[in-house]
């Protein structure tokens, strides 16, 4: 059984047909890229799996449960996690602070208990802070955890996106583009971290328009075109297949 | 050298001390100032911590109305005691609220869309008791709402004819009101709200259920502003329509704002400083709205901040000094 699988999955804005009939199968353990030109509809896709879209037609099953139309946090809670395209963190709150809240579903006990702040809400914030500490060394991000979040540099925040994801202890991420705009040493640092995850048990299905850093760590790729799948398979498959050559080249944009 | 914890702890009881002890020499005049304060910091304490869940509630005077309407015809009606009227009014509150906040933003109704239907419902409720005679007394409103006494056998009877008496109950209220605000400020509560009021979106994706924390956070900042209404009914022994409406709320807006809606300090100073200044511009009563919206215009055009930020502006120019 597959981890997240998607049946006949479509979506319709207005007149155009954003994805068309999509059907994913990501299974557990490995690295996915989820590949294709501008437009193609590969953050639609991202946006329906975790819920921040409803579908207009089609089935999302994570874990063999369906998940179609769960909102967001409810998909979260079960072990989904989503980063963004565009860098989205807390820009005035710590690094820290940033992580910590990412490890909400860990930390919940209650609000009295919040209010009366008992022994049991010490013990929680102090096993919460570690946790987050584990992910910001994780991440390389420790040394920052006093500095506020807007002021980390591009790559330091799009590590943070990834330090506040795995606060939430996923069993599969989501990661929208997650080295872009990310020099060739932060990119070979970050896939690392990812290779690393994937051995940890976690499995990956990543946005990229970088085709080579696609290709040499994805166990497998998925070509979208006009919100439909056109070619799957192992990087070596994919690089010869005409149809993704044609999609990538007969547009007139090289990437 | 005291240490800073210490510093603090005695500060505070100083404090204490003057509060318990000084209204002991205050005239009537004096004390009923003192017991306005001590409301109007609830008030914006409570609209504040709403704000800190990213939506303004411009309905807060009508939930404060709730809970005047709520006590008022219990006591009246029902005979009951004050004492079980108070927690009443701010349980209905603040099943009011989460109701309505819970309609209203699952149907993604936020930001300028909730302070819009917050400001209807306010309108609706001041219309209903308006309306409704035959059970809120319409516009004449509930009289004779009886003060509050304190009964224990074997002790003497405390009545609250005294402004004095109830300048305590209030100092207690004001005090609750703190500690739970600052209790929740300072917790994982705190935190989640922050986030929520930063982004729903980066929230809800790391499994902050958004709703549930604003509804939560609307809800207690309503029983507060029900707690008011009800103290304020019996200590006026009247509630009428005309106590509770979106002038009311603008008030609460402005002491929050003034004083700087960053720091729990913020609307203490604030609704402390513009309950007595009408005071001390007696002559110019019919004016007093103008004098606050000009107060409002400033604070927003130089004191974005409130009153706590030019404390830091102020350290700033002096460290450049």
């Amino acid at each position: 059984m597959p981890l997240l699988a998607t049946r006949n999955l479509t979506k319709h804005f207005g007149g155009l047909s954003a994805v068309q009939g999509l059907d994913l199968d990501i299974d557990s353990g490995q690295m996915v890229g989820l590949i294709g030109p501008n437009g193609a509809g590969k953050t639609t896709v991202f946006n329906m799996i975790s819920g921040f879209l409803s579908p207009t037609k089609g089935q999302i099953l994570f874990k063999g449960k369906d998940i179609t139309g769960l909102p967001p946090n409810r998909i979260a809670e079960k072990g989904l996690v989503r980063t963004f395209q565009l860098t989205t963190l807390f820009t005035d709150l710590t690094v820290l602070q940033n992580v910590l809240i990412g490890c909400h579903s860990q930390a919940r006990i209650g609000l009295w208990q919040d209010l009366f702040h008992t022994a049991s809400v010490l013990k929680r914030e102090r096993k919460v802070e570690s946790k987050a500490m584990a992910a910001l060394e994780f991440t390389g991000l420790s040394e920052f955890k006093s500095e506020l979040a807007g002021n980390l540099p591009h790559g330091r925040q799009r590590s943070l996106s990834l330090a506040i994801a795995l606060a939430v202890e996923p069993q599969m991420l989501l990661l929208d583009e997650p080295v872009t705009g990310m020099n060739a040493h932060e990119t070979e640092l970050f896939m690392g971290r990812l290779e690393r995850l994937k051995e940890k048990g976690v499995t990956i299905l990543l946005i990229e328009h970088n085709m080579l850093a696609a290709m040499s760590y994805c166990d497998r790729m998925v070509v979208l075109n006009y919100g439909q799948k056109i070619a799957e398979g192992a990087p070596a498959e994919i690089r010869q297949n005409e149809e993704v050559i044609k999609a990538y080249l007969g547009s007139g944009e090289v990437h | 050298m005291l240490s800073k914890r210490w510093k603090v702890i005695l500060a505070c009881f100083i404090l204490a001390l003057l509060l318990i002890l000084v209204p002991l020499l205050l005239n009537d005049r004096y004390l009923h100032l003192l017991i306005v304060i001590a409301c109007n910091i609830i008030l914006a304490l409570s609209i504040r911590l709403i704000f800190l869940a990213g939506e303004l509630n411009v309905g807060h005077a009508a939930f404060m109305g709730i809970g005047a309407y709520t006590s008022a015809l219990m006591a009246t009606r029902l005979g009951l005691s004050f004492w079980l009227c108070l927690p009443t009014a701010a349980i209905v509150a603040a099943l009011v609220a989460t109701v309505i906040g819970f309609l209203a933003l699952r149907a993604k109704i936020k930001g300028w869309y909730f302070a819009i239907l917050t400001l209807a419902f306010a309108e609706a409720f001041r219309l209903i008791v308006t309306l409704w005679k035959g059970l809120t007394g319409g516009a004449t409103g509930v009289l004779d709402v009886p003060a509050p006494y304190i009964h224990i056998p074997g002790l003497p009877v405390v009545d609250f004819g005294p402004k004095l008496n109830y300048y305590y109950l209030a100092l207690a209220l004001v005090s609750l009101t703190w500690v739970v605000m600052s209790r929740l400020e300072h917790s994982r509560f705190g935190l989640t709200l922050t986030a929520v009021r930063k982004s729903d979106v980066l929230s809800e994706s790391v499994a902050i259920n958004t709703i549930k924390y604003k509804v939560i956070a609307f809800a207690i900042g309503c029983a507060f502003a029900g707690i008011v209404g009800s103290f304020l009914a019996h200590y006026y022994y009247y509630v009428s329509p005309y106590e509770y409406t979106l002038h009311q709320t603008l008030y609460m807006l402005l002491y929050a704002l003034f004083g700087g809606i960053g720091s729990l300090a913020g609307p203490v100073f604030g609704a402390t400083i513009l309950t007595l200044l009408p005071e001390f511009l007696r002559i110019a009563r019919e004016y007093e709205p103008a004098v606050f919206g000009f107060i409002l215009i400033i604070t927003i055009w130089l004191l974005p901040d409130g009153l706590v930020g030019l404390r830091k502006y102020m350290n700033k120019v002096l460290v450049r000094v």
